[in-house]
């Protein structure tokens, strides 16, 4: 389907006339009509395949220093939603007043063809696809369960404000999910990957499920690891998942004016790991979904460095923050629909390679733990947790044993000062659901980086 | 607030008109959403934030399949043809839709929550907050107070026609404790229907400050008692909700598969499910798919009773559908639990560690973590514990992380408290577990 309509063009110029007629501090509108498909395929049955057809938008207004918002659905509701949200703004009384950086005012409509356009891909084949998967997982190992997640968004976003910004864009997400789960210890192995695109980014994955198959045969094991403090080499997706759970939030300027108790560890110019650690959020790597041109206040994305030689040099803006330093947004201001105000999130965060590569490292490393993926995480920020889809013995520089996944856990600062060497090769990569913040859930980005060996780490 | 008789409530008829002709059976669920939400951050920065949604999900059944379709617009032609395409390939059609319904009582709108507006939520909230400072001048707040009004209507193409309207409050806050070791963050989340029980006795969340400096640990692998808060009895709940849920079992991965009427579990241990509480956040007259709501108990001192059923998982293992049909709009609907409620025992916090003696309190959870739901198998780090020697709290615990199997510790329960506290939507004591592994 497409998700272009008549009322949709109707309201954006409504949208546009009452932007122009405001003579308050600020007003912005954002609008968006989305389709979006998750199936999930399991064995031989289908589980779940919930289309949805959404449109809606969400209005923001700035009076008196304080924020008043109002979301809504069906387009009639646009007038009384700016009416709402001016008198959620007047409800607020005392408390610090905000002040915006002054926007870009950019104007600019963006969108790219895809090479199979998901509107002319039937869901029918959709869903034949993900059973194919679930059918050649089961049929590569005996008894081993198969899932297979699909996921696809198909938008028009429009964002209009007082200050001129006038943006526009179409984009096409879509990603999968492959699972097996098998052998005498119930191990499980996936791979997810989405992109900004067609269809054609999630066709001929057959090869990839042979890949699982062999590594489920390859670590299916009972055996587990003493807890305790252990060198750990992690790889390219782990290292970018640590990266972006445990430091990158910490770089989300609103993060950071919410914590005055890490206003010392967070100051920026201090050293927070070696002179090799370089950490960088990119908007602008195209095709990853972590990646746009303009985020939801209308600002253009770009490239920040929030880490340099070691020091922290940066930190991520949205207009509301960077007003509150005196800066400009680093265009980071970032919702995940329409239902949600725009907060400072990353894009495509990424820990830069150094020059090692895999085998020097672990020659380096000599004994320790390898470990590669993860499966779940969580950090307050000041601590993290995170979970390791495969986890290795390394013995005398070689990978050896499999182990049960590994759990590993400590503060932020401590592992990113225990970064002993770096690999030479980046990676990037973009799971199907995104990042969750709060009440803020499936956000797309997307996160990388090299193997990372670190010097001490505790693992259970 | 008030509802928009515009709105997709009032299109049920209309959507299963257009859909008649080519489908055998058909259902329209309409939601009307209304919130007022406030939130503080750290800083003292408001924000209000008014929502309105406006949903409308259609479920056909065509040619032996089910198709389904959400929306959140007006256009009735594309949640349509969006069902129909998705009834090409969905699930087998197993049974039959509703044509009637005696929908149960319940008290739903709290009188006391009709008139409250936003700067009633933000007065709340920042009283809140300076319950907060008075015990920890140096601490600090963020979070939000939302009401929700929910109004929900149901018709089929057998005749089924019916509506309801709630209102309930829901919380989400986080207390941030600067110590001489790091931040204590102290994290608590509640719903309810009744204003009396907007937001926690703080009291009873912040601990007293003098637990707050870090104690040495001395609990070996196995074998430490540990008292779990509500908040984390609540995490460790959520392996039990999945593994009573009729999906579980119909897809082959409840481990309480096969227990139906045994003593699994300790027998102090009485969890109710209960749709019907008067003023409950996920109470309901009727479920999403109209049948009518009805209070049980899953497990009832030690014993476990039976899984909870929507009518397609009901029909896949031949049992009735227990009324616990829950969906998202665009989705099938699936057997969730409602608020559930474990009956008290009777004994006070501090009773529980005095008699545990040597143990470890865990207060909070870092969310995530790992659990198998196929095992019931969990990992979670503590974000907050204490550590306790005969029975006295001697400080906070530093790095601590507690494994075990959901299962083998609900049959562990050795204490539980006198008293319930709002977590979520459930209703929770404080308990004391036998036997989990604490690192």
């Amino acid at each position: 389907m497409r998700i272009y309509s008549d009322t949709f063009e109707a309201l954006v110029n409504k949208a546009i006339n009452l932007t122009n007629d405001f003579r308050g501090e600020f007003l912005d509108v954002r609008l968006e009509q989305r389709h979006v498909l998750d199936l999930v395929h399991a064995g031989r049955n289908v589980e779940s395949y919930g289309p949805a057809f959404d449109e809606g938008g969400f209005v923001r207004v700035l009076s008196g220093g304080n924020w008043g918002t109002a979301s809504f659905t069906g387009l009639e509701q646009l007038s009384s939603s700016l009416e709402r949200a001016i008198a959620r703004a007047e409800d607020i009384t005392g408390g610090p007043r905000i002040q915006l950086a002054a926007g870009s005012g950019l104007v600019k409509t963006v969108g790219r063809p895809s090479v199979e356009p998901l509107c002319d891909v039937p869901m029918k084949e959709k869903a034949f696809l993900c059973r194919r998967y679930c059918d050649l997982m089961a049929a590569a190992l005996p008894d081993v369960s198969s899932r297979v997640y699909y996921r696809e968004i198909e938008r028009e976003r429009v964002i209009l404000s007082s200050l001129g910004t006038r943006v526009r864009e179409h984009e096409s997400i879509c990603g999968m999910s492959l699972e097996m789960t098998g052998g005498e210890h119930a191990t499980s192995v996936s791979r997810a990957f989405s992109h900004r695109g067609g269809f054609e980014f999630v066709r001929h994955r057959e090869r990839l499920i042979e890949e699982m198959a062999e590594e489920l045969s390859g670590r299916d094991t009972d055996r587990s690891i003493t807890p305790g403090e252990y060198r750990v080499l992690v790889d390219p997706e782990l290292a970018g998942i640590l990266t972006h759970e445990a430091f990158g939030h910490l770089s989300e300027a609103d993060f950071q004016r919410d914590s005055p108790a890490l206003e010392d560890l967070l100051e920026l110019g201090r050293q927070v790991g070696p002179p090799s650690v370089n950490v960088v959020d990119d908007a602008t790597m195209q095709d990853m979904p972590g990646s746009y041109d303009f985020d939801d206040e209308g600002e253009p994305g770009q490239s920040t460095t929030l880490v340099s030689g070691g020091k922290l040099v940066g930190r991520l803006h949205s207009l509301q923050t960077a007003g509150a330093e005196g800066s400009r947004s680093t265009g980071n201001g970032r919702a995940v629909d329409f239902r949600k105000p725009p907060e400072v999130r990353m894009s495509c965060t990424y820990l830069e390679p150094g020059d090692l590569d895999l085998e020097s490292m672990l020659a380096l490393m000599d004994e320790g733990l390898y470990l590669r993926g993860a499966t779940g995480g969580t950090t307050d920020m000041e601590r993290f947790s995170f979970t390791s889809e495969a986890a290795y013995i390394v013995k005398g520089g070689m990978v050896r044993d499999p182990v049960r996944p590994v759990t590993i856990s400590g503060s932020v600062f401590d592992v990113l000062g225990s970064v002993r060497a770096l690999g030479d090769e980046l990676s990037m990569f973009s799971g199907i659901g995104g990042c969750s913040r709060g009440e803020d859930h499936y956000l797309p980005v997307s996160f990388g980086g090299p193997h990372v060996l670190l010097g001490s780490v505790y693992a259970g | 607030m008030r509802a928009d008789p515009e709105a997709n409530l009032g299109r049920t008829e209309e959507i299963l008109d257009l859909v008649r002709d080519v489908s055998d059976s058909s259902e329209a669920l309409g939601t009307y959403l209304q919130e007022n939400t406030v939130s503080i951050s750290k800083t003292g920065i408001t924000k209000v934030h008014s929502a309105t949604e406006d949903l409308l999900s259609l479920r056909i059944f065509r040619n032996g399949r089910i198709g389904i379709a959400g929306t959140a617009s007006g256009d009735l032609e594309t949640l349509a043809e969006l069902a129909m395409a998705s009834s090409k390939f969905g699930r087998p059609a197993t049974f039959d839709l509703p044509s009637s319904l005696q929908p149960s009582s319940v008290e739903l709108v709290d009188p006391e929550l009709a008139p409250i507006g936003p700067e009633d939520l933000l007065d709340r909230l920042r009283a809140f907050r300076q319950d907060v400072r008075d015990v920890f001048p140096h601490g600090s707040m963020d979070g939000s107070l939302s009401l929700h009004r929910r109004s929900f209507r149901l018709a089929n193409s057998e005749g089924l026609d019916a509506d309801y309207e709630k209102m309930f409050v829901e919380w989400n806050l986080r207390v941030s404790v600067p110590t001489g070791e790091g931040t204590v963050s102290i994290a608590t989340t509640g719903s309810s229907g009744s204003w009396q029980e907007a937001l926690p006795d703080p009291d009873r969340i912040l601990p007293p400050s003098e637990w707050l400096a870090l104690a040495p640990p001395h609990h070996p692998p196995g074998g430490t008692p540990v008292v779990l808060s509500p908040e984390a009895f609540s995490v460790l709940l959520q392996g039990f909700r999945a593994g009573v849920s009729g999906s579980s079992l119909v897809r082959g991965y409840s481990p309480l598969a096969g227990s139906v009427g045994r003593a699994i579990f300790s027998d102090l241990l009485t969890v109710n499910d209960r749709p019907l509480l008067n003023y409950g956040a996920a109470s309901a007259p009727f479920d999403a798919e109209g049948t009518a709501t009805r209070d049980k108990a899953l497990v009832d001192r030690g014993r476990f009773t039976g899984f909870i059923f929507d009518l397609a998982t009901a029909s896949e293992a031949g049992e009735a559908s227990t009324g616990n049909a829950g969906r998202n709009y665009n989705d099938l609907p699936e057997p969730v639990c409602t608020n559930l409620l474990v009956e008290t025992g009777e004994h006070t916090p501090e009773e529980m560690l005095s008699a545990a003696g040597d143990c470890v309190l865990v207060d909070q959870i870092l969310s995530g973590g790992t659990s198998n739901v196929l095992s019931g198998d969990f990992s979670l780090d503590a974000s907050l514990s204490y550590v306790c020697r005969r029975g006295t709290v001697e400080g906070r615990a530093g790095r601590l992380r507690v494994t075990g199997n959901v299962y083998r510790a609900l049959s562990r329960i050795s204490m539980v408290g006198r008293k319930r506290h709002l977590v979520g939507q459930d209703s929770l004591p404080y308990v004391a577990v036998e036997g989990l592994d604490v690192f």
